[in-house]
Formats: C-alpha cells, sequence, structure tokens
C-alpha cells in the first residue's frame, strides 16, 4: 500500500523531451516512440500503479489519445490533469507573430465553436474590450483540444503562472480558477517554478486551487528561490502539491530522488516520465512500496 | 530605484515580470505605440503608469534606470533619447541594426558617465559562464581552436513578420540569433582581426544561413555557423567546441563536456561532463529562465553602485563591427580585417 494518493505518468518521454541534453533529444528524435508502443507503456503503467497521467496540450495529443481509445478502455481509468497552454508552440508563434496577432492566430485555429462565440461577441473587436474575457476565451480554445477525455484537475502552465505572478496580476489567477469551476466543472491547479512566492501571493489574495504543480529534486533544480525555501514553504502550505521534475530533469538517480521524495511527507502527489518497461518497473516499484 | 520599459512586446512583459520582483526596484512606467496593449496593461497593472511615446514618460517619471525592449528598428533614436535625458538604460540585443548606428550611440554615450547594458543573455548561463572561469583558469592549456554554432527551427516558408525586411531588422539570423555566439567569442576570446564571411538568403529578403571563419589578435583560430531554418531544434540550441594543448571542451546550454591530457587544479580525473544542475541554484524568481533574471540583478546592481555592466554598449559594439564584417565579407567575396569603433 503506497502513502501517495496519485502517481501520474509525465508524456514528455513519449515526444523524445530530454531536459538533460537537447542535444541527446534531437540525435533520439527518429526514433520517437511509436504510438503503439506507448500505449504498451501507459497500461503497464498502470498495471504497476501508475493512477493517472500529465499531458499538454500539444498539437499530437488528439492523434494518441485517440489511438489509446481505440485500443484500449484505458483512457476511462486514468486521471487526467493537462498543462496548458503548449508553451514551446506558444512561444514560437510570440516570436513570429507579436501577441494580438498571436491570440487571433490561436482563435481563428481553434475550431468552428470558438469561432462562433467570437463572431457573437462582435468579431475581434471583442478582444479590445476584457482582457479577462480575452484570457476566457484563450482557455477555452486550450479546452477545446482535450473534449475527449475528462481531466480532473486542468493546470495552468508556469510561463503564464510565473509571469502574472511576477506582475501580481491576481485577476487572472481569479478568472482561470472560476472560468474552468463554473463553466467546465473542473478543478484549476497552477505551474510554478517559484512555490514559496505563489503560495505566499495566493494566500495574501485568499485563492485556493486545487493543486499547485511544482520542481522537488534532490538537486535543487528549478526551485526557486532555494530548495530549502521550497521545503520550508511546503512544511507550512495545507493545500495539494504535485512535485514534478523529482528526477531533477534525469540528473538524480531514482533510488536517490525516491528517497528525498518519500522523506516529504507532504508530498502525496508525484509525477514519473517513463521511457521503456524496465524503467516504469524500477520507478514504479520505489514509489508503490514507499510508505 | 524607479524602472520604466520602453516596449511591451514578449521581451518587455518578461523583464516586467523579473523587475517587479526585484528588491529595491520600483516597477512604475510602461511607454508603449500600441493602444490594445497598453489598454490590457492598464487593466491589469492599474497601478502601473502607462504612455504611449517615451518622450511623454520620460518628462513625467523620475527613472533611474530605462529598459528599451522594442525592435531593433527603434533601438537608436530610443537609446540617443535615453541618454540625453540622462537615463541609464538596458537594450534588447543585438543593439542596433548595422554599425554605423552603433557608433552614433556610442559617440553619445562617450559624453556621459551613464551606465548601461545590452541584452546578450547568454553570459548569464551557468554553463557559458562557467567556461569562462575555465578558460580563466586554463584548464584546456593554450586555445588553438574554436568552432560555434547555433541553431534554430523558427523559419521554413516566407516570414510573417515585417521585421524580417532587411530595412527593418537589419539582417537575418546573423543578427539576431548569431550575435549571441559573436559575443560569446569576443568574451572568451577577445578580439576578432580577421573575418571571412558567406550568408544565404532562401524565404525572404535577410539571411536565414550565415557562416564565417575567424582570426583572433591572440592566435586562436574560430569558425561560427548559424541558421534558424534547421529541423530538429525546436529550442534554439547554442554550441561551442574548444581546443587546447591540454584537451577540448564542448559546451551547450546542457552541459560541459571535457577531455583533458592531464589533470589540472581540482579536475582530477581527465574524462569530465558538468550539467546545468549542478551549476544553477535558483534565483529570486524566475519568470522564463534564470540567465533574464540574473542579467537585471546584474544591472540593478551596477546601477546602484555605478559600476559599469558586464556586457556595456561598448563592448557590444565589438560585435556588431564583427557582424558587419561578415555581411561585408560575403558582399566583397574577400576576407576583411574588422573596424572596430575607437
Amino acid at each position: 500500500m503506497t502513502r501517495f494518493d496519485s502517481i501520474l505518468l509525465g508524456d514528455n518521454a513519449f515526444y523524445g523531451i530530454d531536459h538533460l541534453s537537447h542535444e541527446r533529444a534531437r540525435q533520439r528524435a527518429d526514433t520517437v516512440q511509436r504510438l503503439d508502443n506507448i500505449v504498451n507503456l501507459i497500461k503497464y503503467s498502470n498495471e504497476l500503479g501508475a493512477t493517472g497521467m500529465v499531458v499538454a496540450t500539444r498539437p499530437k495529443l488528439r492523434e494518441w489519445i485517440e489511438h489509446l481509445k481505440q485500443s484500449s478502455d484505458i483512457v476511462d481509468k486514468l486521471d487526467f490533469h493537462p498543462v496548458l497552454p503548449y508553451a514551446r508552440g506558444l512561444q514560437m508563434k510570440l516570436s513570429q507573430l507579436g501577441i494580438i496577432n498571436t491570440l487571433k492566430d490561436i482563435m481563428k485555429g481553434a475550431g468552428l465553436g470558438t469561432e462562433l462565440k467570437i463572431l457573437a461577441k462582435g468579431g475581434f473587436g471583442f478582444m479590445k474590450r476584457d482582457v479577462i474575457e480575452l484570457f476566457k476565451v484563450f482557455v477555452d480554445t486550450e479546452m477545446i483540444k482535450l473534449n475527449m477525455i475528462k481531466p480532473k484537475i486542468i493546470f495552468l502552465h508556469p510561463v503564464l503562472v510565473d509571469l502574472a505572478l511576477a506582475l501580481e496580476m491576481k485577476n487572472i489567477f481569479e478568472a482561470f480558477n472560476s472560468h474552468l469551476q463554473k463553466k467546465y466543472k473542473i478543478e484549476a491547479g497552477l505551474c510554478t517554478k517559484n512555490f514559496p512566492r505563489l503560495i505566499s501571493k495566493l494566500e495574501e489574495w485568499n485563492l485556493n486551487f486545487a493543486s499547485i504543480m511544482t520542481s522537488f529534486n534532490t538537486a535543487g533544480f528549478l526551485m526557486n528561490p532555494s530548495k530549502k525555501a521550497c521545503e520550508d514553504a511546503l512544511e507550512k502550505y495545507q493545500g495539494n502539491v504535485l512535485a514534478m521534475n523529482i528526477f531533477a530533469g534525469g540528473y538524480s538517480g531514482i533510488k536517490e530522488s525516491a528517497n528525498y521524495i518519500i522523506s516529504l511527507p507532504k508530498i502525496r502527489n508525484i509525477v514519473v516520465g517513463v521511457s521503456s518497461k524496465e524503467h516504469a518497473k524500477e520507478t514504479f516499484q520505489l514509489f508503490t512500496n514507499a510508505n | 530605484m524607479k524602472v520604466g520599459i520602453v516596449g511591451l512586446g514578449k521581451m518587455g512583459l518578461l523583464h516586467a515580470g523579473v523587475l517587479n520582483t526585484l528588491e529595491d526596484v520600483q516597477f512604475v512606467s510602461v511607454a508603449e505605440k500600441d493602444s490594445l496593449l497598453t489598454k490590457h496593461f492598464k487593466n491589469v497593472l492599474p497601478k502601473i503608469n502607462v504612455y504611449k511615446h517615451l518622450d511623454e514618460m520620460l518628462e513625467s517619471e523620475n527613472l533611474d534606470l530605462l529598459h528599451i525592449t522594442t525592435p531593433v528598428v527603434s533601438h537608436l533614436p530610443l537609446t540617443l533619447t535615453a541618454i540625453k535625458n540622462g537615463i541609464n538604460f538596458f537594450v534588447e540585443k543585438p543593439l542596433t541594426r548595422n554599425l554605423d548606428e552603433a557608433k552614433q550611440i556610442c559617440s553619445e554615450l562617450k559624453k556621459s558617465n551613464l551606465i548601461h547594458s545590452v541584452g546578450y543573455n547568454i553570459r548569464f548561463n551557468e554553463t557559458f559562464s562557467k567556461v569562462k572561469s575555465l578558460l580563466e583558469q586554463k584548464v584546456l592549456g593554450d586555445i588553438t581552436n574554436v568552432k560555434s554554432s547555433m541553431y534554430a527551427s523558427n523559419v521554413f516558408s516566407k516570414p510573417f513578420r515585417m521585421a524580417i525586411q532587411k530595412k527593418i531588422s537589419g539582417g537575418g539570423v546573423l543578427l539576431e540569433l548569431g550575435c549571441h555566439l559573436v559575443d560569446l567569442l569576443l568574451w572568451y576570446f577577445g578580439p576578432i582581426t580577421k573575418v571571412t564571411g558567406k550568408t544565404k538568403t532562401v524565404y525572404s529578403e535577410v539571411e536565414d544561413f550565415a557562416h564565417a571563419k575567424f582570426q583572433f589578435e591572440h592566435g586562436v583560430d574560430g569558425e561560427l555557423d548559424t541558421s534558424w531554418s534547421k529541423e530538429g531544434y525546436s529550442i534554439p540550441e547554442i554550441n561551442l567546441e574548444i581546443k587546447g594543448n591540454n584537451g577540448n571542451l564542448r559546451v551547450n546550454q546542457d552541459f560541459i563536456e571535457m577531455k583533458l591530457k592531464n589533470p589540472v587544479l581540482e579536475f582530477k580525473q581527465t574524462d569530465i561532463k558538468i550539467y546545468k544542475q549542478e551549476l544553477e541554484k535558483g534565483v529570486s524568481f524566475d519568470v522564463a529562465g534564470i540567465d533574464y533574471t540574473k542579467e537585471d540583478i546584474h544591472l540593478v546592481d551596477c546601477v546602484k553602485n555605478h559600476k559599469q555592466a558586464l556586457i556595456n554598449v561598448f563592448e557590444a559594439s565589438r560585435t556588431q563591427s564583427v557582424i558587419e564584417s561578415i555581411y561585408n565579407s560575403h558582399s566583397e567575396n574577400r576576407s576583411l580585417a574588422v573596424d572596430y569603433i575607437d
């Protein structure tokens, strides 16, 4: 019996993403896992104790969810935890189109439903009125990519969370939380690289989120302002934390990483990346046997 | 310290975020011509004063530091305005569209004692700054050769952006990405004396590929290769391979790899790999990469203590000189000496 409430499977490894070496990831790009292998690995991880998945709203998400649904009933067994928006795609668009044209481009490409909504609001002219309304439509366009699954919690990506936090945009956090709950009846979560400051601000603003996804690892990788400050903040925090980057992007050993996470009793939810059955077996054994 | 920003694009928002988290910094105002952006900014950040033009902002605000994060086409007039008003400033890279514009800024700056900085943030990246100290410690011995590359997967058709027009951008991939390589090479190995350059334009009116060979003043031979039209680089990737008489070193944003002939200093082994995870130790706040936070912390510290920044305009003008020489070498089809600003 594990002491963890949830052990989630991350999707980065399926796309060949490698936080230790982008060079290695690029070299492996031609051998990125085939859909059948991904399906088998997800099924196997579920047998070993994976209760759900963290998925990015990448363009390929729909393709492999469809494949997963055709070949198995596994989709109904998993709690999905999507992270939106797909940051790399967004950053590429921002570089090429600028902020306003990026928003227009995203919404134009989001399908008929959103286009009708935009038309109902008087065309793109509505963008001039209210930035919060604009943000909600942006969330709606991302939600279209998720209509094949039932998400448990939807997380906002750190690229937006940390910018909004830095600029103290309380209304963005309020809008994300209330929009997901009211319109989709789904809980909202936040991803951050600045855990102590985020929970301090949420407390000040009296805002509660279902979960905060943030890095905890022995190396202190992506733990700002420091590993110690993140550990101290975790001690005091009353809400749910989903620990990510627990292997420091592949830098720390599996056993050392597991021992560290297990030593933090407030961490009851983790996300892990696995690239093979052997890797999955080794990883899940360590966490499912933890108490 | 009161700070303002001119230009609310991606980089403007990023620096606004970083600055707003720094102790002793009051992010007070923004100048942006796009009324839609300013309206939305005002909507979510009512405490920040918003202006349409930099002149208006400088008239109304008593700024200690100005961040110029507009497209390169406006760097010359905006930096000259900052200098005229006696405001310390940061300007995003590249400094200018061409060497002539850089000369005008340097000429005006020489008459002032302002603090200034240019956004070559890669110098604050942990792996690349570690290599600087390894080179200074002569871990590789005397350096003989360096190969450098920077690739991205951004341009595979005629770009949408107006900025790709040469009169607006001043150049293509060499000026936008390759400038980071030139800045690193000058930082590591000192002045480049001779350049042989080739560029290739495929998708628009500016170059999509650039290659250059260098001779450095201190005897090092070097090469640069850059493109924004190379498949497989969803994140822009920098690679340097440095050869010395005590071994070789390879560095990118993820790791440093060294193969030494003889152990030296703390390196008792000859095969060494140092990952960024070993080097990165958290920053006060990470908005979109710790390099940017470190860059702004460094500049704020320089302004507070009135000391010149690591990458000031005069340093950045040397990068501009090398880039201009590569373009000229290509068009004249011969090797050229680099003409630095005095």
